[in-house]
């Protein structure tokens, strides 16, 4: 583990040494009776001298300090302990040293010290480490907001030996440390409007759709079925022609649609937070219920979608992995135009049985989505209030 | 030849395959002494197929591998009845289950209904074509692989009932860098599997189980290992705990240990040490709970809020 190093000397020792050099030198040139005593005394302030340089060089090259658990999950809310493990491998002990802990402010240390301006959080407690010795720190704290918080300096403070000073080891290691934070369910009351065709699963009885991952069997051969369907292993089995029948499949699926910026497309929607605790809400309820679903939002993204998004999928994994996209969403990034999402949408993506519009929409993007519309997909509105199925009024009256 | 010193035999021939995996080889002859059945669950790359082939071979009997797709068919794996036109008569085929050890491979890539057809074979060791039960030569032993579901698309969760039915999963993980050189060399030139003798025979499989079953569960170890199922049933973060099924797997599986270890009884260290391997897959989370915990950390803990027995002699009372 390599550290940045740096020393704030305290003066009185080299004062102490220059001034200890002149008397020597001076009682050897006039003669001093007590020789030997002034010999002896330099020799050991020489040593000192030499033991703090080589602690000073040498405290931190076998200073080890851990996170031993690497991702921390929470909901809003909720408090937490974070465990850091400092470890002196070297003969060399810390007397007397503080370690300070700084870490995004999604997280608040408890009894710790609030950075505004850099939007840290930082934890301090004083520590004594023997040679060869391993200490687990266990520092709590209470979970601020949705978000990542992840430990940005952890610094370790030593006095230098005999007090002359102090040692600065800031560490270069960047840890992996992640206390992830998901964003809050705020219930949707009017979400049964999204409900009629969803019970059952989007395997459906009755369906014009067949998934072909999912074959339930054979069944005789009848004319007009096509070539490719025959299941030439079940054929030769039977000694007949055989179909392969599929399990029916129905398109239901949502997608959520999320805008970010406010009505003008220019600052950040001042609600955005509550419209991603109902849209967790929504997601959390699509699990439940064995609903597939998706997820774009109009942030930049490296990806070969430029969007900030997540493909159809269902089950608690899928689910995990929306709450953990939430979370690590930073309202104060690089944007797109929606404009651009609902182009991308439109001509790419497989039309969703249901849209969900989070956040704002003006009169042009509302004509993006009634082209979606059009495509056969419902569409409906998130927003503070809970769903509904027209956009809201100033935007209709401009559309 | 004692129990102990046959697995380690084993250990050392299937080492020359697998390198530094030691322990998981332990742990699946475990399973293979009381006739369970092993899920291996890693990453691609890892050895699963390979292990589990070498482990196939290692013991006598028959060996059949099934290679999961999509369009796998559930009879495709117990098997059919079909008319013989020569006779005119129906006849029976069963599938690849009529062996002694069965590779389900990348089990995760067939369908919930193709998976399910595995059941009743692994569970009653008899599979049921058309109304007509075929009993299963013994011993019977389904080691299955997967691929971690998270990081796949087009796979499908095995159903509950089915991850009930192992015994044990097991996670390879990456061999250490010493390992990974030692298994460069190795496979330089030849393929190691090529050499692989069968070392534990029928008659010497039944004798182990009959020895594993023999090791005394004291009355404490009892409610210990009852105490940790109970806390699994009862935590704020699972909907299904372990079953009664998974309790008597677990019982086994500390006896496996202890046998290995070469002592006729189980101590608290047998229990608490199989417990990673025979319980986690058996609890189903809440979906709040799965998005914090693991099934792992769940398990965790459950074994530090149950105490562990003390030995006799140094408990206070």
């Amino acid at each position: 583990m390599t550290f940045q190093k740096y020393s704030q000397n305290s003066r009185a020792f080299p004062t102490f040494v220059v001034i200890g050099t002149f008397i020597l030198f001076a009682a050897f040139f006039i003669g001093f009776d007590q020789m030997y005593m002034l010999v002896l005394i330099s020799v050991l302030v020489t040593l000192l001298y030499g033991m703090s340089v080589f602690y000073e060089k040498h405290v931190d090259d076998y200073l080890n300090i851990t996170f031993p658990e690497p991702i921390i999950k929470h909901y809003q809310g909720d408090d937490g302990v974070l465990y850091m493990t400092i470890a002196q491998n070297g003969i060399l002990p810390l007397l007397n040293a503080k370690v300070i802990v700084e870490m995004d402010n999604v997280v608040q240390f408890k009894d710790g010290r609030h950075i505004p301006r850099r939007y840290m959080t930082s934890y301090t407690q004083s520590i004594n480490l023997m040679f060869w010795e391993k200490r687990t720190i266990a520092i709590p704290y209470e979970t601020a907001k949705r978000g990542v918080a992840r430990v940005h300096n952890v610094e370790v403070v030593v006095p230098n030996m005999f007090g002359f000073g102090s040692i600065f080891l800031r560490s270069q290691t960047r840890f992996k440390q992640e206390v992830i934070v998901y964003p809050k369910k705020s219930s949707v009351p009017n979400i049964d409007l999204l409900s009629p065709k969803r019970m059952g699963y989007h395997r459906a009885t009755h369906s014009l759709f067949e998934d072909h991952t999912l074959p339930v069997g054979t069944r005789q051969y009848s004319p007009g079925d096509a070539f490719n369907r025959i299941h030439w292993k079940a054929s030769a089995k039977e000694g007949e022609l055989q179909t392969k029948v599929f399990e029916k499949a129905s398109q239901i699926s949502w997608c959520f649609l999320i805008n970010i910026h406010d009505e003008y497309g220019r600052g950040v929607n001042e609600n955005m937070e509550l419209l991603l605790e109902k849209t967790a809400y929504m997601m959390h309820y699509a699990t439940k219920h064995q609903i597939p679903y998706r997820f774009f939002i109009n942030v930049s993204s490296v990806d070969q979608i430029p969007f900030m998004h997540l493909l159809e999928g269902e089950g608690n994994s899928h689910y995990k992995r929306s709450l953990e996209i939430l979370a690590r969403l930073k309202l104060l990034t690089f944007t797109m135009k929606y404009e651009r999402l609902l182009y991308f949408v439109q001509k790419h993506e497989s039309p969703p049985a249901y849209i969900i519009q989070v956040g704002d929409v003006s009169a042009s993007q509302l004509a993006y989505l009634k082209r979606l519309e059009r495509k056969g997909s419902a569409i409906c509105f998130l927003n503070e209030n809970g769903l509904s199925h027209s956009a809201p009024k100033e935007v209709a009256q401009h559309g | 030849m004692a129990i102990d010193e046959q697995i380690h035999k084993m250990k050392e021939q299937i080492s020359q395959v697998i390198m530094g995996k030691d322990d998981t080889v332990e742990l699946l002859m475990n399973a293979f002494i009381n006739q369970g059945h092993v899920l291996l669950e890693s990453v691609p790359g890892t050895g699963k197929t390979m292990l589990a082939k070498a482990v196939a071979k290692s013991v006598e009997g028959d060996f059949q591998r099934i290679q999961f797709t999509p369009d796998v068919l559930p009879s495709d794996v117990s098997g059919i009845q079909y008319f013989n036109p020569k006779d005119q008569e129906f006849e029976m085929r069963v599938g690849p289950v009529l062996t002694n050890v069965l590779l389900a491979d990348e089990i995760n890539r067939a369908t919930p209904r193709t998976q399910s057809a595995l059941l009743e074979v692994m569970e009653e060791k008899q599979v049921t074509i058309d109304g007509e039960t075929v009993g299963i030569p013994q011993p019977f032993i389904v080691i299955a692989t997967q691929n971690p579901v998270e990081s796949q698309q087009g796979t499908f969760d095995l159903p509950e009932a089915q991850m009930d039915r192992f015994f044990m999963k097991l996670d390879l993980g990456y061999p250490s860098f010493a390992d990974e050189q030692r298994m460069m060399r190795e496979h330089r030139e030849t393929n190691p599997l090529d050499t692989l003798q069968a070392m534990l025979t029928k008659d010497q499989l039944k004798q182990f189980q009959e020895d594993v079953q023999s090791v005394y569960v004291s009355d404490v170890i009892e409610t210990y290992i009852l105490s940790i199922v109970q806390q699994t049933r009862q935590h704020q973060d699972v909907d299904v705990g372990v079953s009664p099924r998974g309790t008597l797997a677990f019982m086994r599986a500390a006896q496996g240990r202890a046998a290995i270890q070469g002592r006729d009884y189980v101590t608290p260290e047998d229990v608490k040490t199989m417990a990673p391997y025979v319980l986690p897959h058996r609890l189903v989370l809440s979906l709040d709970g799965a998005t914090l915990k693991s099934q792992d950390d769940v398990l965790q803990e459950a074994l530090e809020a149950v105490e562990v027995p003390a030995e006799y002699g140094v408990h206070p009372s």
